[in-house]
């Protein structure tokens, strides 16, 4: 996601120049034929420029605002995510009841936080079709992923194991119905976000929505310069390219933001929410494993830091 | 030498390239089992340290969970400090994003790329171009390799055929014979080249008998202006990647080396090996035989 105050035109300027250029040599041409070479019948001045315009422009508001809001869902859904995380941390570390501390074994309730925790980096990977095992390997062990690694759901394995957990804790008499209830809702939440990430990825905006505006689109440049010549004669091509350049940035701007899980600088900043969510979240257990006297700590090889915007944008 | 490769350099400078090869990176990492050092030279006039640290350590964030990843800081001019890491270590492979597309003409360029190929003697992964927001191919299943000329030498063709048995890949041996007209008649004088597609298909047959590859081989054979020809050959064979030698990959020009037009626009990961004189051997008994 860029979060630089101005966008540099070098973001656009590279999907835009070959058709601004093609367009520059056309509008010349049509200015040239008509003011120097005076073949008056190439210019069409009785083309209704503006209401062309203007159904474009409605074509191409209806797609950017489609786009937007897939991508506005898209961050919607994981700052959603990282409320539902920080929720489930709080209900496994608070309302699960104390059991003996054992050296040997990760407690429970820290174990359930670092699913927690592989549950946001897991469904990061998937959306952007990477692989997870690296990640689930630092923070859940071995085991857990040779188990994992069969699984091509690996967030919906992952959520299955925490249900599998709280049902262990409550065999063990740590939670009693109801706290079960009120930490299922959340799971069932971690669920749902999940599917509507896969709903945006997986389904692309209509085709219509996005065939028809480059079409007119392409019309509409082309048939300008025949428009306005007989008004502008030799100063056509500078009209005309800078009209067609906001039309074509238009353009090109919703069909970038319309896919947020693909992998670009457009995309959703997931890599950063989801190191948010795991340094709150370790945040957390170790708050309480300090106030219970605990000394058990799970720590990572290396110590991880924030992510910060690198060169304008946030990945 | 591919796949014996025990680290992964990735050079950065955070450009929207680096950011978008991240998982192509990703991939190598997790098929060589290598060490990951994400490396980043800056200019210590223009940058501080504390500032390049900390955007070092943000960028491709994800690798903290590789139990074998350093992030290494150098100041000083880019391909020195590059080429002086890649130097005193052994195994590495090179990994180099192209420039950003910023299409706009860049007539007194220098390609960092190319003068780094040119002289480090270790394979140098690049692509040949990135649009800005394009995500990148990163399948290696089926491999091309490029044989130009048979005077260029074959140890790219052996590090390929290995990496594919290894990899249970499909290698595709890829060439394309000039148009012959009355002007290209010097051309068989200075070259070893086969002249026909005929001759070429045999040609590129009888390397891969006598080098026994054990992995599935294709040959594909174009005739026709390379630049034009070489897209088309990548996209009917179905390459994922082209595996090529370092001397056909860089070729120079006024402001110095530059990466080889015909590559520059292939959208596919470029692998360029350097030539081992261990294969001088049977290079020369190829050519004699093509010839």
């Amino acid at each position: 996601m860029i979060v630089r105050d101005r966008l540099p035109l070098k973001r656009i300027w590279p999907q835009a120049w070959k058709r601004l250029l093609v367009l520059l040599v056309f509008d010349c041409t049509v200015a040239v034929v008509y003011s120097v070479l005076d073949h008056r019948w190439i210019s069409l001045n009785g083309l209704p420029v503006a209401p062309l315009a203007s159904a474009l422009t409605i074509f191409l508001a209806f797609r950017t605002n489609a786009a937007y809001g897939r991508w506005w869902e898209a961050r919607q859904l994981w700052g959603q995510l990282v409320n539902t995380s920080r929720a489930l941390a709080k209900q496994f570390l608070t309302m699960l009841d104390d059991e003996d501390e054992d050296p040997g074994r990760v407690p429970l309730r820290n174990s359930l936080v670092l699913h927690q925790i592989t549950f946001a980096h897991a469904l990061r990977c998937h959306l952007r079709k990477q692989a997870a095992l690296p990640e689930i390997r630092t923070l859940l062990g071995e085991e857990a992923t040779e188990e994992l690694s069969a699984c091509k759901n690996l967030p919906a394995a992952i959520v299955l194991r925490m249900g599998s957990l709280l049902r262990q804790a409550r065999n063990e008499g740590m939670i009693d119905s109801y706290r079960w209830t009120a930490i299922d809702e959340n799971l069932t939440m971690l669920t749902n976000i999940q599917g509507a990430c896969e709903r945006i990825k997986n389904t692309p905006l209509p085709r219509q929505f996005d065939y028809l505006p480059s079409i007119l689109l392409d019309a509409f440049c082309w048939l300008l310069p025949l428009g306005i010549v007989e008004d502008l004669g030799l100063m056509t091509p500078i009209a005309s390219v800078l009209v067609s350049f906001t039309f074509i940035a238009a353009d090109l701007m919703s069909r970038e933001i319309s896919n947020p899980f693909d992998n670009t600088i457009h995309d959703t900043p997931m890599t950063a929410l989801s190191r948010t969510i795991e340094l709150n979240l370790r945040e957390q257990m170790e708050e309480i494993d300090r106030e219970r006297g605990w000394n058990y700590k799970q720590r990572r090889p290396r110590a991880i830091t924030e992510v910060l915007p690198v060169d304008g944008f946030v990945f | 030498m591919l796949q014996r490769a025990t680290e992964i350099v990735f050079a950065t400078n955070f450009s929207d390239s680096s950011h978008a090869v991240i998982p192509t990176v990703a991939q190598w990492v997790d098929t060589l089992g290598a060490k990951l050092t994400l490396l980043h030279v800056y200019d210590a006039n223009k940058t501080l340290y504390r500032e390049a640290e900390a955007l070092l350590r943000s960028f491709f964030a994800e690798a903290d969970n590789y139990q074998h990843c350093d992030r290494v800081l150098v100041s000083g001019d880019p391909c020195e400090g590059i080429a002086a890491y890649c130097e005193r270590r052994p195994n590495v492979m090179l990994m180099l994003p192209p420039s950003d597309q910023t299409g706009l003409p860049r007539p007194f360029h220098r390609s960092l790329r190319a003068r780094l190929i040119k002289r480090l003697s270790v394979p140098i992964w690049t692509l040949g171009r990135s649009n800005v927001g394009d995500s990148e191919p990163s399948a290696d299943r089926h491999i091309g390799v490029w044989l130009g000329d048979p005077e260029e030498g074959l140890s790219h063709l052996q590090q390929a055929a290995r990496y594919a048995s290894e990899t249970g890949g499909t290698l595709h041996l890829l060439h394309v014979v000039d148009e012959i007209n009355e002007g290209s008649m010097l051309k068989p004088m200075l070259s070893a080249a086969p002249m026909g597609e005929e001759t070429a298909d045999a040609w590129l047959k009888d390397i891969a008998s006598t080098m026994k590859l054990d992995c599935k081989v294709e040959v594909h054979v174009a005739q026709g202006r390379v630049s034009r020809e070489l897209p088309q050959l990548l996209r009917r064979s179905g390459a994922d990647m082209l595996v090529l030698n370092q001397q056909s990959a860089v070729r120079n020009s006024w402001f110095g080396p530059e990466i080889n037009p015909i590559f520059s626009k292939c959208a596919i990961g470029l692998i360029c090996v350097p030539y081992y004189s261990r294969f001088e051997d049977l290079h020369r008994q190829v050519a004699e035989s093509a010839a």
